[in-house]
């Protein structure tokens, strides 16, 4: 059995009784390099931040209007020259001028990089073990692809196409290889041939009554469907497991006093207060993506409670508790990746009802209209069902599918992690 | 000699998984008598557990399936009782012969005339009345199969916690299980439920009777749970595992309790358990189990001391506490899914030669001089038995040393004994 | 075994309060663990047995400070841990090590093997991934797995696969003490062998102190130096293993012995049944706790019991004073046992018993003989029973009360050395020594 020890001069000190224990416990320890890369992103993101802040945000309005007294002059902060208006990142053909819900939405995807694709590369026999779980689900698979390929198009593509504007030229174009007479009412300009209004290769998807092109529209609706899903789902999980997961943890009047403020939190929809803030401030994207992202998470918080509990009672939190662990350690190693699966599978089915919110006030149009989301689309198309279908009802088949992957996606992984199922 | 109670014939009991179909049970043989307990015992994952559930199929189908094989419940009454109330599904051996011409061999149920699936086979009848036969109780219904349940065959399981309901009194759920196979009124059932309560030993049966089950402690529940057992008067008690939840100076009240149970009321009980000592306390019979396959079955005394298969040996030997060294098996159960050729043991098995690896497991060989049948190659013909045995009389031995500390002990304990109230134990 | 004593556990007590209503009010305490000394040498295993519910656990989690002790010293190389402070502490942990019970549960599923055992490391400061991995797989070598297991899952492992890597991983700090909580209990016997004798090994290359909680006497017996008997968060005999096991000095020891089935169908009936189930904590019997069930338990000057008889009437005196008999259960149940005289028939048809039926039945009931051999006992309990069975619960109880009194129940036993040379905590011993000691009082 210990046949390790013929050989202790090769092992040398990676035997556990060699290791100086007196030595070790007076050294701090040293920070992995990976851990060291990560937290300099972060850094990184933190200071284009900043600096864009001051430059560019609404910061950089205040600072003009009340320091040197108007718009149009010129301030310096930090040796950053403040200019309202000019694009963030501006290297000739490439122009981003980055907004709110942009910074947002990359603080997202780094998130998302970090704690999720990072850690299933790093642990490939375990993803390798979700993943046959997954596969199991063949519409659950399906879905998948369709959300990559929507969320890789919606991410990249609107950064080298511009917003889609008004082409009076084009108005009302039906689909490519699709006709549609003008005799009942089209008021296509071109292509007109025996009184047929034919799609053009220009337009594959066809424009709107001002002759917008709808693919790109839909892009664009990619993206912010993407962004409310994904921003206002990760803000919903990062308060919720952190309220959750102290409120199961320390327990006693912290638990009481969370638990009781998430009963108050949950008796006010979000609905309403959005209603209500965007009578007061101009409805937008950032303020809905606030207004869900800050107030939507009692319901997850709740479910890391009731887990968190749970595990709590299982030996390995006595284990490591037993090694000398703190209760911050315990908490970030064990509790919240035994509660993560529970968590993935609520936000995954939390996001279409966010998407479909947005849908909902752009259709009542109480959002911001320049934002060219899929329910500002339905909404303008909503009129001309009868003359014009496509305007209407591509986007909507695009947020119908979308909505079905999130859901299907949802049960699957419900299915594939949920530990109670082993 | 009668025929056994039940009889289990060649059952193999699968699963069928993601991961390949589980031979849980892969072709045992048990009988069990009138008046007798026969102990399964065996390690977990080796189907015992399975074996006790498939008798009256309680197990989950799907995944369960019982693709081979035959479990004989041989109650006249209920061969009776099911023949008027599934008449088509009677096999009758000598319907078409003249009386007395042919065997009583039952015909497989391939060669059996008729599309029905039988399950109520008769032997024998003397006159009009059946007065030999069986009930297949893999084939029969769910309908059939519900009467026999609870009714003739009683089940008790490991934890007392799950078995009893929370949410009504532990009376209300002993008078429940009187009228489910009675016709007693509240009155009668409710007098008969203070008297099994009583009679398995539950103190002060009457004021209790309104009590809910987290009112009381582990033993006393599997108590009630054996009082509701009892209530149908079965003709046999299968227990799976009812000690091991509890502590030990309660177990023994509990294997107390089940002897003085059986020897008043002539039950056959199948006791499965895992623990060796358990065993030697109450079995009259033995069939020890492993990886689905029985290994070797006997009478206790001869199985104990003369154990024949290498696996009953090592099992012996590898009790701690009974102050020898303790010899370790080594090694680990087999593939449930893709079990290895041979014998099931012969991978950890110290004598193994080249024939264990090939073929199927060994057929059942009797032990010469013991009521005992084993399935070792080594009682086979061309093979010496003693090769198997001679390491045996040296943990004898060993096992003879040791036992004087033990003893001591022993006889320490049996000063007080007499000055022990005995729970009426009298075996 | 060295004389040097590495723990030692100074009236340990965890007792955990009963509260009631929105205030929190105390009402009552479970006396998990209610004073119990012990102390471990290095290289030596000290075993704790006993049923569920006795404390031994409790012994293992507080003085660990798992959960605060609520009062005792627990000395560590003579510092007394329990006035630690975190850091402290945490250095403290570094050097004593737990084992669980459940070998599935004692493991996050979502770390693997390799995680889970270098995690110690990790807590007490070596950073370095590479250097926990090489560490970890050697030590995995060494407890019977092998080096590739490392980045292997838990449920990929078989229960004795996990207790041995469960072992590696109190083992992976290079402790000086290890708390074993039931290692075995969850394994197949032909497993337990195994752990057992790995346990035994590691102990005796690494001269560690561990403390062995186990309710199998048997396992106990395998692996312990010295054993520590519990009961009702007391320990009532501490002595070593052999000599407890040939000639225990406590009834409860005895009795715990004798439940223990033997693997032998010849021994079979010789057990020793205890009657009852053990008395809650949270109100433990006065005097010696084990004399509501003890066998042996002493009785009264002036009266001649056999010992068996005057168990079970302490048994029917301990029922009266709960509450009146439940006589119903004595009519429904016993009616055979009065005989056929004092069945009568009443108006509605029905059989019932008289009074002296119902006495019958109640001895019966109690496993009373329808007659003592002492004249003045019979006298008194006849008495009492004619109360009883006349209504008049409260004279039988107090007549029972006050004749039958146990010296058990009025004076608690201390630990004390025994003639056997070790400790028992029990009034027979005392009373033996009294007697040897002063002689002319008898």
């Amino acid at each position: 059995m210990m046949a390790a020890d013929t050989d202790n001069t090769r092992r040398g000190s990676s035997r556990f009784e060699d290791i100086d224990w007196n030595e070790v416990e007076q050294r701090s320890g040293s920070r992995p390099l990976l851990t060291t890369i990560k937290l300099g992103s972060f850094a990184l993101f933190g200071l284009l931040a900043l600096y864009d802040a001051i430059r560019n945000g609404p910061f950089a309005e205040w600072l003009l209007e009340y320091i040197s007294g108007g718009p149009q002059a010129e301030y310096t902060v930090l040796g950053i020259e403040v200019a309202t208006g000019a694009p963030t990142f501006d290297f000739g053909s490439f122009v981003w001028d980055v907004t709110g819900v942009d910074w947002l939405f990359v603080a997202t995807l780094m998130v998302m990089f970090w704690y999720a694709v990072v850690p299933l590369a790093r642990n490939p026999r375990m993803t390798r073990y979700y993943w046959r779980q997954f596969r199991k689900n063949r519409a659950a698979v399906i879905s998948m692809v369709y959300l990559v390929v929507i969320f890789l198009v919606g991410t990249i593509v609107p950064l080298f196409i511009s917003v889609p504007t008004s082409n009076f030229q084009a108005q009302l174009l039906p689909p490519v290889f699709t006709t549609v007479s003008t005799a009942a009412g089209g008021d296509c300009l071109v292509q007109v041939t025996d009184s047929v209004c034919r799609g053009t290769m220009a337009h594959p998807l066809g424009t709107t009554r001002d002759g917008r092109d709808i693919l790109k529209l839909v892009i664009f609706g990619m993206r912010v469907s993407m962004q409310i899903g994904l921003i206002a789902t990760l803000m919903n999980i990062v308060i919720a497991t952190a309220i959750g997961a102290s409120a199961a943890y320390m327990g006693g009047w912290v638990d009481e006093l969370l638990m009781r403020y998430v009963d108050i939190q949950l008796t006010f929809p979000q609905f309403f207060l959005f209603l209500l803030l965007s009578y007061l401030f101009e409805p937008s994207l950032f303020l809905l993506i606030m207004i869900f992202g800050l107030f939507g998470w009692g319901g997850i918080s709740r479910i890391v409670r009731s887990e968190a509990l749970q595990r709590t009672e299982e030996e390995y939190f006595k284990a490591a508790q037993s090694a000398g662990a703190s209760p911050l350690y315990v908490v970030r190693r064990h509790v919240v990746p035994n509660v993560s699966n529970s968590i993935i599978t609520a936000a995954t089915l939390a996001i279409p009802g966010l998407i479909l919110a947005e849908a909902a006030f752009a259709f009542l149009g109480l959002s911001d209209p320049t934002i060219p989301s899929w329910g500002t689309t339905i909404s303008a198309g909503r009129n001309y069902l009868g003359t014009a279908w496509w305007v209407a009802t591509i986007p909507g088949l695009f947020l119908f599918f979308t909505i079905l992957a999130f859901n299907f996606i949802g049960d699957a992984l419900r299915d594939a992690l949920d530990p109670r199922q082993e | 000699m009668s025929d056994p109670l039940i009889s289990v014939k060649n059952l193999h009991t699968q699963f069928h998984t993601d991961d390949g179909t589980v031979r849980a049970v892969d072709g045992i043989d048990v009988d069990v008598s009138r008046g007798e307990t026969v102990c399964i015992v065996g390690e977990s994952g080796s189907g015992k557990t399975v074996t006790s559930e498939s008798i009256t199929k309680i197990l989950q189908m799907p995944p369960g399936d019982i693709p081979i094989g035959e479990v004989q419940f041989r109650d006249v009454e209920s061969v009776r009782e099911l023949a008027d109330q599934f008449p088509k599904r009677v096999f009758d051996v000598h319907e078409d012969d003249a009386p007395g011409t042919a065997g009583t061999d039952v015909p497989p149920e391939e060669d059996r005339p008729g599309d029905e699936k039988h399950f109520v086979i008769v032997e024998e009848r003397s006159g009009d009345r059946i007065s030999r036969g069986y009930i297949d109780m893999v084939r029969a219904p769910d309908n059939a199969l519900r009467k026999i349940r609870g009714g003739d065959i009683a089940h008790i399981f490991q934890n007392p916690q799950s078995a009893l309901n929370p949410v009504y009194t532990v009376g209300w759920q002993i008078v429940e299980a009187v009228q489910l196979h009675s016709d007693d009124d509240d009155e009668a059932a409710r007098e008969r439920a203070i008297d099994l309560l009583d009679r398995v030993g539950i103190p002060d049966a009457a004021a209790r009777f309104d009590d809910y089950p987290h009112e009381f402690s582990g033993g006393m529940k599997q108590r009630v749970i054996i009082a509701m057992a009892l209530a149908s008067n079965p003709d046999v008690l299968i227990a799976d595992e009812p000690t091991t939840a509890l502590d030990v100076t309660i177990q023994a009240q509990i294997l107390d309790l089940l002897a003085e149970i059986q020897e008043d009321l002539g039950m056959a009980i199948l006791f499965i358990t895992h623990d060796l000592g358990v065993v030697a306390e109450i079995a009259d019979r033995v069939v020890v189990m492993y990886a689905g396959k029985v290994m070797e079955s006997g009478e206790v005394f001869d199985l104990f001391e003369s154990p024949a298969h290498p696996y009953t040996r090592a099992l012996l030997e590898c009790l701690p506490g009974r102050g020898g060294d303790m010899v370790s098996i080594g090694g680990s159960l087999p593939s449930v899914t893709n079990p290895p050729d041979g014998c099931r043991f012969a991978p950890r098995c110290p004598h193994a030669v080249d024939d264990c690896f090939t073929g199927d497991q060994p057929p059942m060989y009797s032990v010469e001089g013991a009521d005992q049948e084993v399935s070792c190659v080594f009682y086979g013909d061309g093979y010496d038995e003693s090769v198997v045995q001679t390491e045996f009389a040296a943990a004898q031995n060993r096992t003879a040393r040791t036992d004087g500390g033990r003893t001591t002990g022993r006889r320490a304990g049996t000063d007080t004994d007499e000055s022990v109230r005995s729970d009426g134990g009298d075996r | 075994m060295s004389a040097r004593t590495l723990l030692e556990v100074k009236g340990l007590k965890k007792h955990y309060p009963i509260t009631q209503g929105v205030l929190k009010k105390e009402v009552g305490r479970v006396r998990a663990v209610d004073g119990v000394d012990f102390s471990v040498s290095p290289g030596e295993t000290l075993g704790i047995v006993g049923e569920s519910g006795c404390g031994k656990s409790t012994v293992a989690t507080s003085l660990l400070r798992l959960e605060e002790p609520t009062a005792g010293d627990v000395l560590f190389e003579g510092e007394d841990i329990t006035t630690y402070d975190k850091a402290e502490l945490k250095r403290f942990r570094r050097r004593a090590q737990m084992i669980f019970q459940d070998p599935t549960a004692s493991f996050d599923p979502r770390m693997s093997i390799g995680e889970s055992v270098g995690e110690p490391l990790l807590i007490h400061g070596i950073s370095d991934r590479n250097r926990r991995r090489e560490i970890v797989k050697d030590l995995l070598e060494r407890v019977g797995l092998s080096a590739d297991d490392i980045d292997r899952y838990p449920h990929e492992f078989s229960g004795g696969q996990k207790q041995r890597v469960a072992l590696a991983r109190a083992l992976v700090v290079n402790p000086e003490l290890i708390v074993a909580d039931e290692p075995v209990s969850a394994l197949d016997v032909s497993i337990q062998a195994d752990i057992l004798s790995l346990m035994n090994d590691i102990q005796a290359e690494f001269d560690l102190a561990m403390l062995f909680i186990s309710h199998n006497l048997g396992v106990i017996r395998e692996v312990c130096d010295r054993v520590a008997v519990m009961y009702l968060g007391e320990i009532v005999e501490i002595a070593p293993t052999e000599e407890l096991f040939s000639n225990p000095q406590h009834p409860y020891t005895r009795a715990l012995l004798g439940s223990i089935p033997q693997p032998d169908p010849r021994q079979r009936g010789e057990s020793i049944t205890l009657s009852g189930d053990v008395p809650s904590p949270s109100n433990p019997p006065a005097g010696c706790r084990f004399h509501t069930r003890c066998p042996d338990v002493i009785p009264p000057e002036g009266y001649e019991f056999e010992q068996r008889h005057w168990r079970s009437v302490q048994d029917l005196r301990q029922r009266m004073r709960k509450g009146p008999l439940d006589l119903e259960t004595v009519r429904t149940a016993h009616s055979d046992a009065a005989g056929d005289g004092h069945v009568q028939t009443a108006e509605d048809g029905q059989s019932v018993l008289d009074d002296e039926g119902l006495k019958a039945g109640i001895r019966e009931e109690f496993d009373i003989p329808q007659r003592l051999s002492d004249d003045e006992a019979e006298d008194v309990l006849d008495r009492a029973l004619t109360a009883e069975v006349s209504d008049d619960h409260e004279s039988g109880r107090d007549l029972l009360d006050e004749e039958f009194q146990t010296p058990c129940e009025q004076t608690a036993p201390e630990l004390r050395e025994t003639s056997a040379g070790w400790e028992a905590a029990c009034l027979l011993h005392d009373e033996q020594r009294q007697r040897v000691e002063q002689p002319a009082d008898d």
